[in-house]
């Protein structure tokens, strides 16, 4: 292999390499709600920490 | 599969013993063979280097292997951002971090509400159970209920109200949707504006509906259910003027004749039936029901009966009322009624076991006021009436529950309310149409059109938690809060009102469809708030529900406590029974036409409906009769499939009264010849990417002029279509090793059974077949201290498969899609197996749920390779994941096939990553680990459970005991048929079952000492043997 074939070569491997790590791949799916979700909790809820007891 | 027959030159000598499906049964060679595989084809593939690699270059060879390393350098150098890790700023008072908070609150998955207690971490709810303190669920919920925690976080619930354009959809905000909704009502006039919903159980809701009709005057309101018991109901009325059918004390039974009735499938409550039912099947007590199922379609009662006969449904009414005859003829009850019926006739026309008969007719007469007779919902009001009327002469009305009745707030409307709505909508009468988290377009018969009459009203509007049928069909959609992010109540029973509390705040921009209402009735959009709703159902309790409990607290006082527990138990009566009208009987129905094909419609055990098609967990619940996953199918019955010459899997066209339907059939043991029975619910439209095209819509087949009942067509037909379609059944997956006897699992003992009559007479007959204690080349571990352990009472496993779902839930089981389940790729960590035995039109039938069984000397450890797969010293068999790198050699070696493997990511994989979703990664328990490609895993007996036990043990400064831990099998199971606790606890419960004369180990001979203790199942039948 001459030199410049060789240049050749191994630059196209690297753009290839670069491309392949920036290919946005996951287009091809499906894109789910990806949107952050803020978790509350209801402040009018009465929880409990244990499975079994009674109040009432 | 009249080909295996012949192939096997068998013809109609099927093997008496067991045998799992029809493959088995005649014996299949595809089928048998496939057993000597541990993966199915296609599932590994096979790599021939010398093929593949063949005169590769040494340059080739290095250019490949450069190009790799840099590939996979690229490809391991990605740093996926997981988010991070922030504490509290400011702790909310009652979160403690990695300890979990429990509401109390009502499942709103079916009209049954029962009691639950939802787990929650850190804000997020992760599991659903019941409410060990609820009077009628008692701790326990079905596999809806459990599963409805994914429908909570399904990616796709509609986030914002939308309103119709020429293409679509447009988002809009609350305010001008309300505006809008409220401008058109306001218009409305004398013209009718007609609200659509399922069962009303919620007393405030009523209420809510009662405003709006006091604001807009022309509302009227159509409650609706696709399976109802309207039938029931209004044979009650008729037969004893008022109320309605009551609840029945099934553990009191003695006898229990089912006809077409599923009670412990999907009829009624079916978690309280199962537990008043199990309850009388105990081996402690030594106290047995005797069981007797007429059925036409195979059931999940079926499943479970003594003695089972399979009868068209057309002729239950001459059943009962040959009954009826030869009770009176006999002298135990006094009625003329039935003069015109014989017993004997009706065994020989219909060629019924004489024997079974018999006993039946005797039964009734030994165990007269102890036995109940329950028809199903399918049936018509004639046979109801016949029915109870059979039961008041018997003196069962003793069977009837006097310490509650059920409560309907509102009745459904009839099918000829129905379709006066639709004439309505057809003249112009309605202004407006308001569908209340319902989808009549897919559950109304198509007859009626009712999809397209909507194009005639001025505006639709639906209120809804995912996009469906009926909301394409809309001017407007608005999206309702899920059943844990809303408040409200729920009566359905005298004596108890549940409460339901949001758990979290709202994920999306929804809003409680009460609160929706509420606003509407304002006439102002500004009037919403986040607690309008909870706002009004408090005030609604203090003012109209506190006054008549006449407490003694005040009433914040009790409505925090309600809401800490759940519920409230009130003092009201149960209804009474008056005398039976014997003139509400019409002999004139008697005369049915059964010639030509029934095509049978029930309600789907997994999706219901079709309002839980979306959830992957339950499309891939394997049926607990067929174990079919992801589709609905038309089973008809062995000689019927003999007689139109089809086999699993092909096309066949069922066609009723000009309504058709193509779709796959299934041969299903023991159903009546000539009927055809399909589950409703699937072969939904626009509902999203798990539920959409999933199985076939046979809704279509449903007609608004029935002639039989609602869900029973006579002359029906059947023809062979072209083509085939894959059901995937999970029946052959995960066989044990198959020696190629067809008896095995009676030669090895693995399902062991016996009778009541030969247990009493020797109780200890199941340790004849045990096998000697053997010697092991391994020193045996001493467990000096605890032992885990878990025994499952067969008598009790009804086969529900409710402890699967418990299971996916709290081990974030993927699902992994139809396509994988064909390649026997299913990662339920618990399965039921199923076992038919006897001939394929009255097989007897045994489940056996099956998880890892934590052997003493467990097979799958010996081999692991980088010990993946440990003992602890309590006994548990533990799988370390991130040590394991995906040989598979222990699910190779394990004998009882339970191990699980992640051929795939599979949330990534399935669904194109529906489960990836960030919104569903906040389901996750926190506890157990997401496990990934290449790994394998199983049932670990909940260690998390265990971990946790043992750190509130070590707080409290006290040793850990067995009963500290419940599984999350154990705490769904509605019969309680599984017991886990410490194996060296001598005092407990547990141990009575570990060391019962019923007990054994299923594989026992080759002494891996399984942990997992099976009481073996005792038939109540009038003989010793078998």
């Amino acid at each position: 292999m001459n030199r410049k074939k060789f240049f050749l070569s191994a630059s196209l491997a690297a753009a290839a390499v670069a491309l392949f790590k920036y290919i946005p791949f996951t287009l091809a799916k499906r894109n789910f709600s990806s949107k952050k979700v803020e978790v509350k909790i209801n402040p009018l809820a009465v929880s409990r920490k244990k499975v079994g007891e009674k109040n009432v | 599969m009249s080909d295996y027959r012949e192939e096997n030159n068998l013809q109609n000598n099927p093997d008496p013993n067991y045998w799992r499906s029809f493959e088995e049964l005649y014996k299949n060679e595809k089928t048998l063979e496939a057993r000597n595989h541990e993966f199915a084809d296609g599932v590994t593939d096979d790599f021939n280097p010398n093929e593949s690699l063949s005169g590769i270059s040494r340059r080739k060879f290095l250019a490949l292997l450069g190009a790799s390393a840099a590939f996979a350098g690229v490809a391991c150098s990605d740093y996926r951002d997981k988010g991070e890790i922030v504490p509290y700023n400011v702790k909310p008072e009652e979160i403690i971090l990695g300890k979990p908070n429990f509401y109390a609150s009502t499942c709103t998955a079916c009209p049954n509400s029962c009691g639950i207690l939802i787990k929650t971490r850190e804000g997020r709810p992760i599991k659903v159970d019941g409410n060990p303190e609820h009077p009628v669920n008692r701790g326990k919920i079905c596999a809806k209920g459990q599963a409805n925690i994914l429908n909570l976080y399904d990616p796709e619930r509609i986030q914002q109200p939308l309103k119709k354009n020429s293409a679509g959809f447009d988002n809009i905000d609350w305010k001008k949707a309300d505006s809008d909704i409220i401008a058109a009502l306001s218009m409305a006039g004398s013209k009718e504006i007609s609200i659509v919903t399922h069962t009303i159980s919620s007393p405030t809701f009523l209420k809510v509906l009662e405003d709006f009709k006091s604001k807009f005057p022309s509302t009227k309101v159509y409650s609706y259910e696709l399976f109802n018991n309207s039938n029931r109901n209004s044979a009650w009325i008729k037969s004893y003027g008022s109320g309605n059918f009551p609840l029945i004390k099934w553990n009191e039974a003695k006898v229990i004749v089912a006809l077409d009735s599923d009670f412990l499938g999907v009829e009624g409550n079916r978690i309280e039936n199962s537990r008043l039912f199990a309850e009388s099947r105990d081996v402690n007590s030594k106290s047995f029901n005797r069981l007797y199922v007429i059925e036409s379609s195979m059931t999940l009662t079926g499943i479970n009966a003594d003695y089972r006969m399979r009868i068209r449904p057309e002729l239950q009414f001459a059943f009962v009322m040959s009954l009826m005859n030869e009770l009176n003829k006999k002298g135990v009850i006094s009625t003329s009624l039935a003069s015109g019926f014989s017993l004997s006739d009706f065994v020989e026309k219909n060629n019924l076991d004489k024997e079974k008969v018999n006993y039946l007719i005797n039964d009734l007469i030994a165990y007269k006021g102890k036995s109940i007779i329950h028809a199903g919902d399918l049936l018509p009001e004639n046979v109801h009436i016949a029915v109870n009327i059979l039961n008041d002469l018997l003196g069962n009305k003793n069977l009837y529950r006097n310490d509650s009745s059920p409560v309907n707030l509102i009745n459904l409307a009839s099918l000829d309310e129905i379709k006066e709505l639709v004439g309505k909508i057809s003249n112009g009468q309605i202004a407006a149409v308001i569908h209340l988290d319902c989808n009549p377009v897919y559950h109304f018969p198509s007859d009626l059109n009712y999809k397209n009459m909507l194009g005639k009203v001025p505006i639709v509007v639906t209120l809804t938690e995912r996009m469906n049928e009926t909301a394409q069909f809309s001017n407007y959609i608005l999206p309702v809060n899920h059943n844990f992010e809303s408040w409200g109540d729920a009566k359905n029973r005298t004596g108890v009102i549940s409460l339901q509390q949001p758990v979290i705040s709202p994920l999306h921009n929804t809003r409680q469809k009460e609160a929706i209402l509420l606003t509407w009735i304002s006439s102002s959009p500004e009037t919403f708030s986040e607690t309008l709703y909870h706002d009004y159902l408090m005030k609604h309790w203090e003012t109209d529900i506190y006054p008549s409990l006449k407490s003694k607290i005040e009433f914040k006082q009790l409505w925090f406590g309600a809401l800490h527990d759940g519920f409230l138990l009130t003092n009201e009566s149960a209804q009474n029974v008056g005398n039976i009208n014997l003139s509400s009987l019409d002999l004139n129905q008697a005369s049915i036409d059964t010639k030509g094909i029934t095509l049978i419609l029930r309600e789907s055990y997994q999706v219901g409906d079709g309002r839980f098609a979306n959830n992957g967990w339950l499309q891939e619940l394997p049926h607990p009769v067929s174990r079919i996953t992801w589709d609905n199918y038309a089973a008809i019955s062995h000689n019927t499939a003999k007689s139109l010459n089809v086999e699993n899997d092909d096309l066949v066209e069922v066609s009723v009264g000009g309504r058709k339907l193509t779709l796959p059939v299934f041969i299903q043991a023991g159903n009546a010849d000539d009927t055809i029975t399909i589950e409703l619910g699937y072969g939904r439209e626009f509902s999203g990417i798990v539920a959409s095209g999933v199985g076939f819509n046979a809704n279509q087949l449903l007609s608004s002029k029935p002639d039989f009942s609602n869900w029973v067509y006579s002359n029906a037909s059947i023809t062979k279509a072209a083509g085939k379609y894959s059901l995937a059944s999970t029946q052959e997956h995960h066989a044990f090793d198959n020696p190629r006897t067809q008896d095995l699992h009676l030669k090895r003992h693995i399902i062991q059974e016996g009778t009541v009559s030969l247990y009493e007479k020797k109780p200890d007959f199941i340790q004849e077949h045990r096998p000697k204690e053997l010697e092991s080349v391994y020193t045996p571990f001493q467990y000096n201290e605890m032992k885990w352990g878990m025994a499952i009472d067969l008598n009790k496993c009804l086969g529900c498969g409710d402890c699967i779902v418990a299971c996916n839930v709290e081990n974030n089981v993927p699902v992994v899609g139809k396509d994988q389940v064909l390649k026997s790729r299913e990662m339920q960590w618990l399965r039921i197996d199923r076992y038919y035995s006897g001939s394929p039109d009255d097989p007897r039938v045994s489940v056996q749920p099956m998880l890892c069984q934590h052997c003493d000397q467990a097979p799958c450890e010996n081999v692991c390779p980088v010990v993946a797969t440990t003992h602890s010293p309590d006994g548990l068999n533990q799988m370390v994941y991130n040590r394991c790198v995906g040989t598979r050699y222990c699910s190779n070696n394990c004998p009882y096939k339970v191990r699980r493997f992640n051929f795939f990511n599979f949330r990534d994989h399935f669904r194109d990553g529906y489960q990836e979703s960030s919104l569903l990664t906040l389901m996750f328990n926190p506890e157990v680990t997401v496990r990934s490609r290449g790994v394998m895993e199983k049932c670990t007996f909940c260690v998390q459970r265990i971990e946790e036990a043992r750190s509130e043990a070590a707080r409290k400064g006290v040793p850990i005991k067995g009963t500290d831990v419940k599984t999350a099998c154990q705490e769904a199971c509605p019969t309680n048929a599984i017991h886990f606790g410490d194996i060296n606890g001598k005092d407990s419960e547990f141990y009575k079952y570990r060391t019962h004369e019923l007990g054994y180990y299923v594989l026992e001979e080759l002494n891996v000492r399984p942990n997992v203790t099976y009481i073996a199942k005792l038939r109540n039948i009038h003989t010793e043997e078998l």
